[in-house]
């Protein structure tokens, strides 16, 4: 098919904008693997880094040479893995009877979700009842109290919804009940908005460290943004001013540990992607069923 | 008098079944802690707990509300905020509606992927390289003086604080926030192209009136969802960048509590966040019954 | 029909939530309520209890957070265990989540028997929530007696910061360095590039020193790329504080003047700091770039220097950034990168009325205080006394053992002499092996044998640079000692330092401190002061008990 001018211009425009997009979204990890490869000296070299002039691995050994990190990513791991799985099991398994029309009550259940998003108990009403149910110094700790979330849910729910009532009636006909329309039906066709979900689930799950922080004491379970705050922000300037004198102002790790933590943090997410990607890019179509 | 068979309850029972485990989730772990809530009107002891505590009625809002720091920390929130929920909110809708246009496959992927990576790190990270690339020497601009220009004041200017603000958070999270829109671009019959095509409709046309109207559904919905954080000018980011020749804009609800919470004041804690939250869900609702009307007698969210 | 249903389920559900929250709270409750078997403070008669050696005595303490993370049985912790027959159970907890989890252990009812505390407001904090008991003073003299002269002599302020109406509720520790002023550091190759060869010494001289660095090209590379200096406003405590130093100042703290107490930050002689820091801005003398230098630490400021940007940088003047054996040291990394540079440690810049000095926090850092198990078990707490005592009270060798672990297998001195310092052993060399593996329950330095254990390069440095009596002191200790800090402190001082910053950078004129001062006393400052003249008297009160007269010499 031909094209007007004004398309190619727009094509073009379009085409150098996302480059530039992307480069600029891109800095901040060149920047980073950039220090993290150097040495400790060439780091503090004023100017962009977008290579190191002079490499070295050091950082690196260092970090993986401490089990601290090891177990941290395992648990970090476990978390995104299975926290990401039971979600999408269970906000599909909520949202699906709130999507539908003839489920009594669904507006006083949908409210009573909603507003857990907005209101919540605070921190130490949490910090009792995680103790309650004996989730302290747990790993399910990271699971359980975010499975649901609200926003999950009405993303999950606006969806099912605007999939045609044919479908579900069609499999009603054949004698499906609702657990199968679900699971036979529904999650299939629902690929690209289970994808996003499920990305930003895993992404949560991997930077969370709060609950971390609160409710772990055992360093066997902790997960690995914890040790990357600690490494990251720990002895600044900030501490002292909150009454952390004493036990050493001066900085255990230098800024080419604090780069390499990071980008060990950041790469696996990164490598993910990708194969979220390809259920939400343009392409996967809606089994060609026709209205 | 309706028979059983009829009640609700049994001629929908699975679906009720499915719901019943996510229900209870949602009641244990959310809903007992809103039990603590009652500390907001509360001189809240550690060692009384938090029911024995005695009452202080609203004690700890006067305490909250009674600055001359608070009202300008509100104007603050409601500025920087209101622009991350309008400017900010469309530039994914934006972002994803030119990618859906490229035709390259391999390069729209990677910019996808690229543009998701700020994502990845805490602005304890971002705060020192946007100080470094912003700074008055800083590589942009310098670039900006090559070109003739002069220097930007980014971090120390007011005006230009808040512009920074946006433009970063928009910078961090439109990637990440355009997979949504993507995956409901996914989903657009290539049949409604196809039959713009044969009106004679030109790329324009085609994104307003094929792929917007596609779109809708879902912006209402994020658009529900996010007003309800109104009051939530994006802490960590402000916290990162702050620095005192802003404070008359960037002192924020969140670094205004943060400032007045001594390590162990819960009670005040909670009551500002008993206000966000009410706040909050007033605009929910609100925007909820508007999304109803534009959605012409929808159901809205619920 | 529908409403009805949804508000009694909504009722039903609330009520039902609430409950079992209610029970939730009392079972925390009890929890705490049965370490302490709520017994009267005063019903125990500390002095009249004697120890019995053969009981093993368990102990929950919770000490300084650190990283990396502590684990139990860790060397330190055995000796003590063995000596005193007690059981120690540490409860580690690391720097970043320490402020978070305390409270929320409390609040559940687990207070450990002996808890760290960083602040002074944080042991009035537990007071405040009932959480920790009194510690009586004649207690600690009778079981403790070294340690107790040891605080008095060397941190007397601690007993300050313990106190709480008339009681004491705390045992202090000293931060041997928080006796050490920080100076600056200049570019040595930078004061000679521009023909200074007299290092600068007064306020006079600085100014011209860094005014020559900004105009006089010291890097020869015919660009006018150089400033004088630079700051930070991260931390108010290290905001030029040389400066306000040269006029006897602390900006952000409680200053004496004949006799009372004032805040520093509106005293005439910070608007004349604040008139030359404005003048130096203007005139391109300080880079522009201070305001947001702190971000991300301290880095840019290093940076700053290594660059070439800047030839002076503040509070660099330790031994670490000049110990030539550490490859992250300031002068190994300014090697590397510019074999030409040379850093030097700075003096004190002296004002127009002959004073010097920079902030300091002061020798009295933290306090230990002691949680309700102390009043149900008091052998627990006379225990910990004894260890404490033991500590620093038998001489040099067992003040080391409890800070670097067992000679000649955890540390020793380097090529075993003792004037090189203390070098750690293999695999003990390792942060995380030391933290894990051999110290413990670390408790209070002791400034003699800190000093003593040092290299003679360090301590000759230290000799050199860093004189105690250089150092400022908050008049009472720290700014939130007074009780409503609380409710003003915070906010007071954010909006000082968007004053001073907006001063500074001139755009607000200097007339406008006046205009400051004035509403600063209005938005509480008045009520801070008052009641900060209470706190002094109470100060004197407890420096008088303890018989001390002068104060001068670091000795706070």
């Amino acid at each position: 098919m031909k094209e007007g001018i004004g398309e190619r211009i727009f094509t073009l425009l379009n085409t150098l904008f996302l480059a530039v997009f992307g480069f600029l979204a891109l800095y901040p990890f060149i920047y980073t693997l950039s220090i993290s490869l150097s040495t400790p000296g060439e780091a503090y070299r004023s100017g962009l880094h977008l290579y190191p002039r002079e490499v070295s691995f050091e950082a690196y050994k260092m970090i993986i040479g401490n089990p601290d990190m090891v177990f941290g990513y395992m648990n970090t791991i476990f978390r995104t893995v299975v926290g990401t799985v039971l979600t999408l099991l269970m906000t599909c398994l909520c949202a699906y009877p709130l999507s539908r029309k003839y489920m009594p009550y669904r507006r006083g259940i949908t409210l009573f979700i909603v507003f857990t998003m907005l209101f919540s108990g605070g921190v130490v009403p949490t910090y009792l009842l995680i103790k309650g149910v004996g989730l302290l110094d747990s790993r399910w700790v990271y699971i359980w109290p975010v499975l649901i979330t609200g926003f999950n849910v009405i993303i999950v729910k606006s969806f099912f919804e605007q999939l045609p009532d044919s479908y579900s009636e069609a499999a009603k006909i054949d004698g499906a009940g609702e657990f199968r329309i679900l699971f036979g039906v529904y999650i299939p066709l629902s690929k690209p908005v289970l994808a996003t979900v499920g990305l930003w689930t895993a992404v949560m799950h991997w930077n969370m460290w709060f609950d971390a922080m609160i409710y772990i004491t055992d360093e066997n379970k902790q997960v690995m943004q914890t040790f990357l705050r600690r490494i990251v922000i720990d002895n600044s300037v900030e501490l002292a001013d909150k009454g952390f004198v004493g036990g050493g102002i001066e900085s255990l790790a230098s800024d080419t540990i604090k780069a390499a933590t990071v980008i060990i943090t950041v790469l696996p997410m990164l490598i993910v992607y990708p194969f979220a990607q390809k259920y939400f890019v343009k392409g996967i179509q809606l089994g060609g069923v026709k209205e | 008098m309706k028979k059983l068979s009829d009640s609700p309850f049994r001629k929908n029972q699975e679906l009720f079944l499915m719901l019943a485990p996510c229900l209870l989730l949602v009641f244990v772990f959310l809903y007992i802690p809103m039990g603590g809530l009652i500390v907001a009107f509360k001189d809240f002891r550690l060692s009384l707990g938090i029911l024995d505590s005695p009452w202080n009625g609203v004690d700890t809002f006067k305490k909250l509300f009674s600055s001359s720091d608070f009202p300008l920390a509100l104007r603050n929130t409601i500025i920087i905020s209101g622009l991350r929920l309008t400017v900010g909110f469309v530039a994914p809708i934006f972002f994803a509606i030119l990618l859906n246009e490229v035709r390259l496959k391999w390069f729209g992927r990677s910019v996808q992927t690229l543009t998701y990576l700020p994502y990845l790190f805490s602005w304890v990270v971002l705060g020192g390289i946007f100080q470094m690339l912003l700074a008055e020497s800083g590589p942009i601009n310098s670039l900006l003086i090559s070109l003739g220009g002069q220097a930007i004041p980014f971090l120390t200017d007011d005006v230009w604080f808040v512009i920074t603000l946006v433009v970063t958070a928009i910078w961090q999270t439109a990637g990440y926030t355009a997979v949504i829109y993507l995956a409901a671009l996914a989903g657009i019959d290539p049949g409604l192209y196809e039959a713009a095509d044969i009106d004679g409709a030109g790329r324009f046309r085609k994104i307003i009136h094929v792929t917007l109207p596609m779109l809708r559904p879902t912006i209402i919905v994020l658009f529900v969802l996010q007003i309800g954080y109104i009051l939530n000018a994006g802490f960590d980011q402000i916290y990162n960048l702050y620095n005192p020749s802003v404070y008359d804009v960037a002192d924020v609800v969140d670094t205004y509590v943060l400032r007045r919470l001594l390590t162990m004041d819960f009670s005040l804690a909670t009551a500002a966040g008993l206000f966000k939250s009410v706040v909050g869900f007033m605009m929910v609702m609100f925007a909820n019954k508007l999304a109803r009307r534009w959605q012409g007698g929808g159901s809205g969210l619920w | 029909m529908l409403n009805r249903v949804y508000l009694i389920t909504g009722s039903l559900v609330a009520l039902s939530a609430y409950a079992i929250f209610a029970w939730l709270d009392h079972r925390a409750l009890s929890a705490a309520d049965a370490a302490a078997a709520i017994a009267n403070p005063e019903s125990v008669d500390w002095l009249s209890i004697e120890d019995d050696p053969e009981r093993l005595i368990e102990i929950s303490w919770m000490p300084l957070p650190r990283y990396p993370n502590g684990l139990e049985g860790a060397y330190g912790e055995v000796v003590l265990e063995k000596r005193f027959n007690v059981d120690i159970q540490p409860i580690l907890l690391d720097k970043p989540g320490y402020p978070q989890r305390k409270p929320l252990m409390f609040a559940a009812g687990d207070i450990p028997d002996i808890v760290w505390d960083g602040n002074p407001s944080d042991v009035q904090k537990d007071i405040y929530h009932g959480c920790i008991r009194p510690i009586p003073i004649d207690l600690i003299k009778k079981y403790a007696p070294n340690y107790f002269k040891l605080i008095s002599d060397f941190a007397p302020m601690g007993w300050l910061y313990a106190d709480y109406a008339g009681e004491n509720w705390g045992l202090p520790v000293i931060w041997a360095d928080g006796g050490l002023p920080t100076p600056g550091v200049w570019r040595k190759d930078w004061l000679e590039a521009v023909g200074i060869e007299k290092e600068p010494e007064t306020l006079a001289e600085f100014e011209e020193a860094f005014r020559r660095f900004a105009f006089d090209d010291p890097d020869g590379n015919g660009k006018n790329d150089t400033y004088g200096l630079t700051n930070t406003t991260i931390g108010w405590h290290l905001m030029f504080s040389e400066f306000f130093g040269a006029y006897g100042v602390l900006p952000f703290d409680w200053v004496e003047r004949d006799g009372s107490i004032v805040w520093g930050g509106i005293t005439s002689e910070a608007k004349e700091v604040l008139a030359l820091l404005q003048r130096w801005n203007a005139e391109g003398v300080l880079d522009p770039e201070w305001i947001t230098d702190g971000l991300g630490e301290k880095r840019r400021l290093k940076e700053k220097l290594m660059n070439g940007r800047v030839g002076y940088a503040y509070g660099m003047a330790v031994f670490n950034e000049f110990d030539t054996s550490s490859p992250k040291s300031l002068v190994s990394v300014l090697e590397g990168l510019n074999p030409e540079a040379v850093a030097v440690p700075a003096k004190l810049p002296v004002g127009p009325d002959g004073q010097r000095g920079v902030r300091n926090w002061g020798r009295a850092s933290n306090t230990y205080v002691a949680g309700p198990g102390v009043v149900a078990e008091p052998l627990k707490l006379i225990r910990t006394l004894k260890m404490m005592e033991y500590q620093v009270g038998n001489g040099m060798d067992v003040y080391l053992e409890s800070m670097y672990g067992k000679r000649g297998t955890h540390w020793d001195y380097a090529n075993g002499n003792p004037s090189e310092g203390i070098t750690r052993l293999a695999p003990f060399v390792e942060e995380r092996s030391f933290q894990q593996k051999v110290l413990s329950v670390w408790t209070t330095e002791h400034p003699v044998y800190h000093e003593k254990s040092h290299a003679a390069a360090e301590s000759a440095f230290n000799e050199k640079f860093r004189n105690p009596k250089h150092c400022l002191f908050n008049a009472i200790g720290r700014p939130e000692m007074v009780p409503s800090a609380q409710l003003y402190l915070e906010d007071l001082r954010a909006w000082q330092m968007n004053v001073y910053t907006e001063i500074i950078r001139g755009n607000f004129p200097i007339e406008y401190f006046d205009e400051f001062a004035e509403e600063w006393l209005l938005r509480g400052g008045a009520e801070m002061t008052e009641e900060a003249q209470g706190v002094m008297l109470r100060k004197n009160e407890i420096f008088a008990s303890l018989g001390i007269e002068n104060e001068e010499g670091g000795q706070r």
